[in-house]
């Protein structure tokens, strides 16, 4: 066994001894396992957020594009750098605290309870879960092909390993095991991430020489318009490029709940310092690697390859089990959340609120942890079989998300008038725009990207539909009376303390919920 | 610079640098957050302490700073 073998090898014993440790925090009920209790602070918080949102497109994805578009591929960082900061501040301490007063467990959970309708959570989980199936499937994919590519280990069994250890570690300790692991793994994936950067600019002499000859392959590459130059650059691409990882995160439930299981409200605001700067160090760094690859390895075969390509070819053995330890985090890091989140989907918003309803909290995590582990048995077999190209799973799945769901999380915090209706409405059209913009290749043809289409859709439908259906279907008062409170800077009142779920404090009234 | 277009220096530069610029702007802008947390532990206290806490110390939007 080579020595990159090793570090790999302890790096997912150290990943699996957190799930462990977290064991017993994640079996005290719904509150413990969904949430971590509610308990995690700045730190954690942001970089739970950032890595988790990053994924394996980080190694793959981003890698490819650079290879392939040069400089252009860097929109795609502009907008991720801002996409934490973005979240914080618009959604961070309202999300956590209106959650917290209505009683909310899982982000499709909180939107029910924000727009009281039991056809929100009938559209909104499917779409949840359809969106989260594919993109963890393309993280078992990048898992499985960057351990065969260090290990030596056929795909087929290097799949299997990376899919048995997130499990794992999901399936014992929850959401406090998914944040802690997440924030370990964001700081190796930071270490590894800057490492290659280094090692890579080392390489070709510097980033000016490096640039220079990428330069002689095609000046094109250099600009930020793409290899075909100016004259033939989609506008429509670009501003698609930047809204998906910028404003897009604010509509992706995996990320959301990260705002629920906040401390305080307030943790969002040094969260945001955090995720910044990380973002500032990480995010450009796979792109400018992918780039430089152009000159260390200029015939290569499969561009998803570049950043893993580039780190075996200028770091020394051991630093390259390290540096692989850092992109299996990233990719581990989004696969955890994305399948923790799907299980709290299935247990909490479809299976306890239709199927079952007096279900315990054990029953509930039970639940959950079973459909963890049936999505990773599912997943598993279609990436061994027909693994698709993991940058178009992840765009194409984060788009549909981000078209869906950006305007009912924004809404739902910030506006009062947002109701039933106008929520239904916007989660169909944009779930709608954003697959047929796609599947139809209207992308080429007009140049328009999926994802602002699908926000521009969803959002008129949220704005048009709950203007004109306000009279029929007025917010009900105990929501208006929680934004309200949500408004204000201070502890929630006793008064609003009460309701379905002790443990967590604040709820809806049950007078209010009887009536929906 | 760095053997890049001008263009491109400008915004692989410039963009990054609005976005450290909003970070900035929304911690000062919230700074009257930390009002929450005081606020929080007041009402915490008078609940251990067995009194009614009622409204337990929720501060105005008046002291949010400027940012909700």
């Amino acid at each position: 066994m080579n020595i990159e073998t090793w570090f790999l090898l302890i790096y997912f014993a150290a990943m699996a001894g957190i799930g462990v440790w977290t064991l017993k925090v994640g079996s005290k009920g719904s509150e413990g396992y969904l949430l971590g209790g509610r308990s995690l602070g700045a730190a954690v918080t942001a970089l739970r957020l950032q890595s988790s949102s990053m994924s394996g497109y980080m190694f793959l994805g981003a890698g490819s594009l650079a290879y392939t578009k040069g400089y252009f591929s860097l929109w795609y960082a502009m907008g991720d750098i801002g996409g934490g900061v973005l979240n914080l501040s618009i959604l961070g301490r309202r999300m956590r605290k209106l959650s917290q007063i209505l009683g909310s467990l899982t982000s499709i959970e909180y939107l029910e309870h924000r727009y009281p309708s039991k056809w929100i959570r009938v559209i909104a989980a499917p779409v949840a879960v359809f969106c989260i199936f594919f993109y963890v499937m393309s993280q078992f994919i990048a898992g499985g092909r960057g351990l065969e590519m260090v290990t030596g280990i056929p795909y087929a069994w290097a799949l299997l390993i990376a899919v048995g250890v997130i499990v794992f570690y999901t399936f014992l300790g929850g959401y406090l095991a998914v944040a802690y692991t997440d924030f370990v793994q964001a700081i190796i994936m930071l270490i590894g991430m800057l490492w290659i950067l280094i090692a890579c600019l080392q390489a070709v002499g510097g980033w000016t020489a490096g640039n220079e000859a990428v330069g002689q392959i095609n000046p094109n590459l250099l600009t930020m318009w793409g290899p075909d130059g100016i004259e033939s650059v989609q506008w429509g691409v670009i501003v698609g490029a930047v809204l998906v990882f910028s404003i897009g995160y604010m509509g992706w439930p995996h990320v959301n709940v990260s705002h629920m299981a906040m401390k305080r409200p307030s943790v969002a605001r040094r969260a945001s310092l955090y995720a910044t700067g990380f973002n500032l160090l990480f995010i450009p760094a796979p792109y400018i690697v992918g780039i430089m690859a152009l000159i260390l390895l200029p015939t290569l075969d499969n561009p998803e390859l570049a950043v893993f390509a580039v780190a075996d070819t200028v770091l020394p053995d051991f630093a390259v089990g390290i540096v692989m330890a850092g992109i299996m985090a990233a990719i581990m890091s989004t696969a955890d959340a994305l399948l923790l989140q799907s299980g709290t989907i299935a247990s909490q918003d479809l299976f306890q609120r239709f199927v079952k309803k007096d279900m315990s909290d054990q029953q509930s995590v039970w639940v959950s942890r079973f459909t963890v582990l049936v999505l990773a048995v599912i997943g598993y077999l279609v990436a061994v079989n027909d693994p698709p190209a993991v940058a178009e799973v992840v765009i194409f799945s984060t788009t549909v998300l981000g078209a869906a769901f950006v305007p009912v999380y924004i809404a739902a915090a910030w506006w009062k008038k947002a109701n039933v209706p106008g929520a239904i409405a916007s989660m169909i059209l944009g779930t709608v725009s954003s697959v047929v913009w796609q599947l139809t290749g209207l992308v080429d043809v007009t140049g328009v990207d999926p994802m602002g289409i699908g926000i521009v859709c969803s959002t008129l439908a949220l704005i048009l539909v709950s203007l004109a259906t306000q009279r029929s279907h007025p917010v009900p008062a105990h929501v208006l009376k929680a934004m309200k409170e949500t408004d204000k800077i201070g502890a929630i009142p006793p008064s609003m303390l009460t309701g379905q779920n002790d443990s967590l404090a604040g709820q809806v009234p049950k007078d209010a919920r009887d009536e929906r | 610079m760095f053997g890049l277009p001008t263009a491109t220096v400008v915004i692989i530069a410039g963009i990054p640098a609005i976005w450290v610029i909003y970070t900035l702007v929304f911690v000062f802008f919230s700074r009257g957050w930390r009002a929450e947390d005081v606020a929080e532990d007041q009402s915490l206290a008078s609940s251990a302490s067995g009194t009614d806490g009622r409204d337990g110390g929720a501060a105005s939007a008046k002291g949010n700073g400027g940012a909700a």
